[in-house]
């Protein structure tokens, strides 16, 4: 069961940066239940075998002022995709550092190191976003765009992050994220 | 939070004003009339009729011309949305965006630059879906202009019912049409809905069809009681 997070403070947004990851799921048939970030219990992370943490809109940052909301991260094993506001949740929790640096609109994304989450070396995503990320060291850099850290992934654990809406251009991202063997 | 709401009058616009009312103020409606017909951004038949849906709907109504040339055209819209910031207190912008990357993209950052919240209720919604949500909600839509193969003249004037539906539907499986018409195949105007609280009654209108592309314009509409 796949829980996927809402970290949208307004219920707007969650039409237009949550919704479409379910529909992503739904049509993969692939099973998760929603939680707002605010919300989320203990007996909700211990029955999940993976995370899906979601974007929300660019003057939405409660997540940031509410990090503490997020320390069971810390704790769990499985793997855990953050999108945009979400790779921006655990790159700073693992003491990275968030920069202004604004990218809106479609562009290339170029992949650095292979993984499952694309078989392309190169392709076009959507990009809503005031913040980047610059990573601690324990996190590796899978794909850029520009100099635009933008596909990260933890050295040791199974922590990725989107900087890019992947619902929207590139589906198949979250969809093989869903599939990934959580017993890895 | 009060919100203004970008308003073409079709289906698209008024399903996310419908949607935006159950979170937040909903303060005006902001309209582009766009004179040029091939512009991506604002050009829609019966724009002029927006004027009726906001007094149907109780809104106030920004409208602006633009010449719709690329660029000027979001100078304009900026404007629009700057009139309306300082005219009613806006403090977020809604879109009825479902598809288009270039146009979400163009007013999110108008939006950045202005320090409002920008929401696109039906971002990426399924189309079968978003026009079944239509249908069930009780909407009065018509179709006022068709731009596309295989969309014949027959099409124009009709009502979007369960039935219409069901055509589109069939039309994006053999051709790949889009069935609510995000790419601008399909046009529609809507005439009643359930935040009315008068409706649009079309009084005069002309069909003009050539090669699968066609406009049902309303010449003259009256608002009645419902």
């Amino acid at each position: 069961m796949i829980i996927v997070v809402n970290v949208c403070s307004d219920g707007l947004s969650y039409l237009e940066f949550v919704k479409p990851v379910e529909d992503v799921l739904k049509k993969a048939r692939v099973r998760f239940v929603t939680r707002c970030f605010v919300n989320l219990e203990k007996k909700d992370v211990d029955m999940a075998d993976r995370f899906i943490i979601c974007g929300t809109a660019l003057r939405d940052f409660a997540y940031l002022e509410n990090l503490d909301r997020f320390k069971w991260i810390y704790k769990v094993s499985t793997p855990i995709l953050g999108i945009c506001a979400g790779m921006q949740i655990i790159g700073k929790l693992f003491g990275g550092i968030l920069l202004e640096q604004e990218r809106i609109g479609r562009y290339r994304v170029n992949i650095v190191q292979r993984t499952f989450l694309s078989e392309k070396s190169t392709f076009y995503s959507y990009f809503l976003s005031s913040k980047a990320l610059e990573p601690n060291n324990e996190f590796e850099t899978l794909g850029e765009s520009d100099d635009l850290k933008c596909i990260i992934k933890h050295k040791h654990r199974r922590l990725y992050g989107c900087l890019f809406h992947p619902e929207v251009l590139n589906p198949e991202i979250i969809t093989s994220f869903s599939i990934l063997d959580s017993a890895r | 939070m009060k919100v203004g709401i970008l308003f073409s009058g079709g289906k698209d616009s008024c399903l996310a004003l419908h949607k935006s009312m159950s979170f937040h103020d909903v303060v005006c409606l902001i309209t582009l009339i766009s004179e040029n017909n091939e512009s991506y951004m604002f050009h829609v038949p019966n724009v002029e009729i927006t004027e009726k849906q906001a007094e149907a709907i109780g809104l106030p109504l920004v409208q602006k011309r633009t010449r719709g040339e690329k660029e000027t055209e979001l100078k304009d819209l900026k404007e629009a949305i700057k009139t309306a910031k300082a005219n009613f207190g806006l403090e977020g912008v809604v879109t009825g965006a479902v598809k288009s990357v270039y146009q979400s993209v163009r007013v999110q950052k108008i939006c950045r630059q202005l320090d409002l919240w920008c929401f696109n209720p039906l971002w990426l919604k399924d189309e079968i879906e978003l026009l079944n949500e239509i249908v069930e909600s009780g909407y009065e839509v018509v179709i006022a202009g068709v731009f596309a193969f295989p969309l014949t003249k027959e099409f124009l004037g009709k009502k979007l019912d369960g039935e219409m539906v069901q055509k589109l539907r069939k039309l994006k499986d053999e051709y790949g049409l889009s069935p609510a018409g995000e790419g601008g195949e399909i046009e529609t105007t809507v005439i009643d809905a359930p935040f009315f609280r008068k409706k649009i009654e079309i009084m005069d209108y002309d069909v003009s069809y050539r090669e699968y592309s066609g406009v049902f314009k309303i010449n003259e509409a009256r608002l009645i009681e419902k």
